[in-house]
């Protein structure tokens, strides 16, 4: 496998008049750290949604983990999705249960449907959930409720819940959007440890310019759903950054 | 000050408002309420003047009541713990009923189809049935006694927690759904780990609810043989003994005060 996830003249229409993502075509190879820009409604959660194939291409290939993903049935493409980890802006954990309980959702591809439905996970699984939340600094929040926990303690419980799924690709839209700068700062680190400790490839959505260009090599820009940069950051000019957020007349 | 300003005032010309309802419809709405209070009254035979005979025979009642007989107390605590019971049995068998039916008829479970709508159709129709009328039914099923009363109770019971339930269940955030999607749950894990937990504080809710009304039904179940309070009460006021229905209007009043304070309690407590 040279490319983890590869997408070919993708174009995601939702009718009756939006397209979402138009024509993009993108190779990516295991262990990258992805940054995507793009003003608000550029297509940046389209893109990542249809990497977990949670959304399908109207038009085009993606080819992730070496399968075709408008090719395999569905339950191989629910399969597929133990392997792709997601972490979302508004955090998206069940609130009314532990912390542990929302990690362990996390191991439900690799368990039978007795132990998901009863809850009694084996005593490997919830020895690895502990452990993720260990290493996003919640070993004191391990049974507590997750509503009873802040905004920031919240995202973490996420990003160890999506890597107690043992992923190899890890996609994150703007997971840091609903946090202070300094939060954001503590979940673009994790997920650059986990980056470089565990060789995940991650793919981040980030509105803001500053941090992707401090956390990635490679940053991709969408634009009205085109993808108008790929490249190195240090490639990513003046020029190029004006166009990406330029907002055109006829947008408002 | 303000007077002598007024009368400095130039003269303005002030147009005629039609009101959006004219006078001669609200005539028309005034007429008709009346018609219909006089056209009822005079078809359950309304009169003020039997109203009025009758008052010496309710003070008479009254009177009667008094001093109450509290040697029953006894007799109609234990038939209060078969009204009880009676609630409790046909709630809880409505609640378990209604919980798998009810994902039936949620929409963001089982989409916007014919099912949903069928699901739907059926719970109107079956909370349309009064439970006394249900129970005249199961009687001549199964005979008199608590079990028809029961029955009428867990059915007529399941149309109105089977639409609460499904309510609950459509309102539940869309947040963890989509990420147990993520993570490559079925539909059974996605209902058991993001929709359960957010829905059942108000599955157990509802249910108190239920249960606070059922208590009143089985009381009036009672009255047509169901057992418990309810009988009792008919079967004094059949014997014209008003003392011992004195004890048991009483008992009536504190069991339902009880009941819906105690379940408005838990359900603060479980939301
Ligand atoms: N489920 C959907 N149905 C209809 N339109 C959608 C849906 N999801 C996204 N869109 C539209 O697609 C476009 C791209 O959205 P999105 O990918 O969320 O952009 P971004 O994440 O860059 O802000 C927007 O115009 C948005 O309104
Ligand atoms: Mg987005």
């Amino acid at each position: 496998m040279i490319n983890i996830i590869e997408a070919t003249n993708v174009t995601k229409r939702f009718p009756p008049k939006v397209t979402a993502l138009q024509n993009v075509s993108i190779k990516i190879e295991p262990g990258e750290f992805i940054a995507i820009i793009g003003l608000s409604g550029a297509g940046k959660s389209t893109f990542l949604r249809t990497i977990n194939g949670t959304l399908t291409p109207t038009e085009g290939k993606m080819r992730v983990l070496d399968k075709d993903l408008k090719a395999i049935p569905n339950k191989e493409r629910i399969a597929l999705r133990r392997k792709i980890g997601f972490i979302f802006q508004q955090f998206n954990l069940v609130k009314q249960i532990s912390a542990l309980d929302n990690v362990l959702t996390g191991r439900i591809g690799y368990n039978p449907h007795w132990r998901t439905l009863s809850g009694i996970y084996s005593q490997d699984d919830i020895n690895l959930a502990t452990y993720y939340l260990r290493e996003v600094g919640l070993s004191d929040k391990i049974e507590q409720r997750v509503d009873q926990l802040s905004g920031g303690q919240q995202q973490r419980v996420a990003i160890a819940r999506a890597v107690c799924q043992e992923p190899e690709i890890l996609l994150a839209d703007e997971p840091m959007a609903s946090l202070d700068p300094k939060l954001s700062e503590i979940v673009l680190q994790l997920l650059q440890k986990f980056n470089r400790d565990r060789g995940i490839t991650v793919l981040v959505n980030i509105h803001v310019l500053e941090l992707a260009r401090r956390y990635s090599r490679r940053i991709i820009a969408f634009k009205k759903g085109a993808l108008v940069f790929d490249g190195p950051n240090d490639k990513l000019t003046n020029e190029e950054i004006e166009n990406i957020y330029k907002i055109e007349d006829n947008d408002i | 000050m303000s007077t002598s300003q007024s009368m400095t005032m130039p003269k303005i010309n002030i147009p005629t408002y039609k009101r959006e309802k004219s006078r001669v419809v609200r005539l028309i709405i005034l007429t008709l309420i009346l018609a219909a209070t006089y056209w009822s009254m005079s078809g359950v035979e309304f009169s003020v003047p039997n109203l009025i005979k009758g008052l010496p025979f309710m003070w008479d009642f009254i009177r009667r009541m008094y001093p109450p007989n509290w040697s029953i107390l006894g007799s109609v605590f234990v038939q209060t713990v078969i009204t009880i019971q009676l609630a409790l049995a046909g709630t809880i068998i409505a609640a378990i009923i209604s919980l798998p039916i009810s994902f039936l008829a949620a929409r963001n479970i089982c989409g916007d189809g014919w099912l949903v709508r069928t699901m739907t159709f059926l719970f109107n129709a079956d909370r349309s049935i009064d439970a006394l009328i249900l129970a005249l039914f199961f009687v001549s099923a199964v005979g008199l006694g608590p079990f028809p009363g029961v029955l009428a109770l867990a059915i007529h019971s399941i149309g109105m927690l089977g639409k609460l339930f499904a309510e609950a269940i459509e309102g539940v955030d869309k947040g963890p759904i989509e990420a147990l999607e993520s993570v490559g749950a079925s539909k059974l894990e996605i209902i058991r780990w993001a929709i359960l937990p957010q829905a059942i504080p108000y599955f157990i809710s509802y249910t108190l609810f239920r249960f606070e009304l059922n208590i009143r039904v089985a009381i009036v179940l009672g009255v047509v043989g169901a057992g418990g309070i309810g009988f009792l009460l008919v079967q004094y006021m059949r014997l014209f003994q008003y003392q011992s229905v004195t004890i048991v209007v009483g008992v009536i009043l504190v069991l339902v005060m009880g009941i819906d304070g105690l379940s408005t309690r838990l359900r603060r407590a479980v939301l």
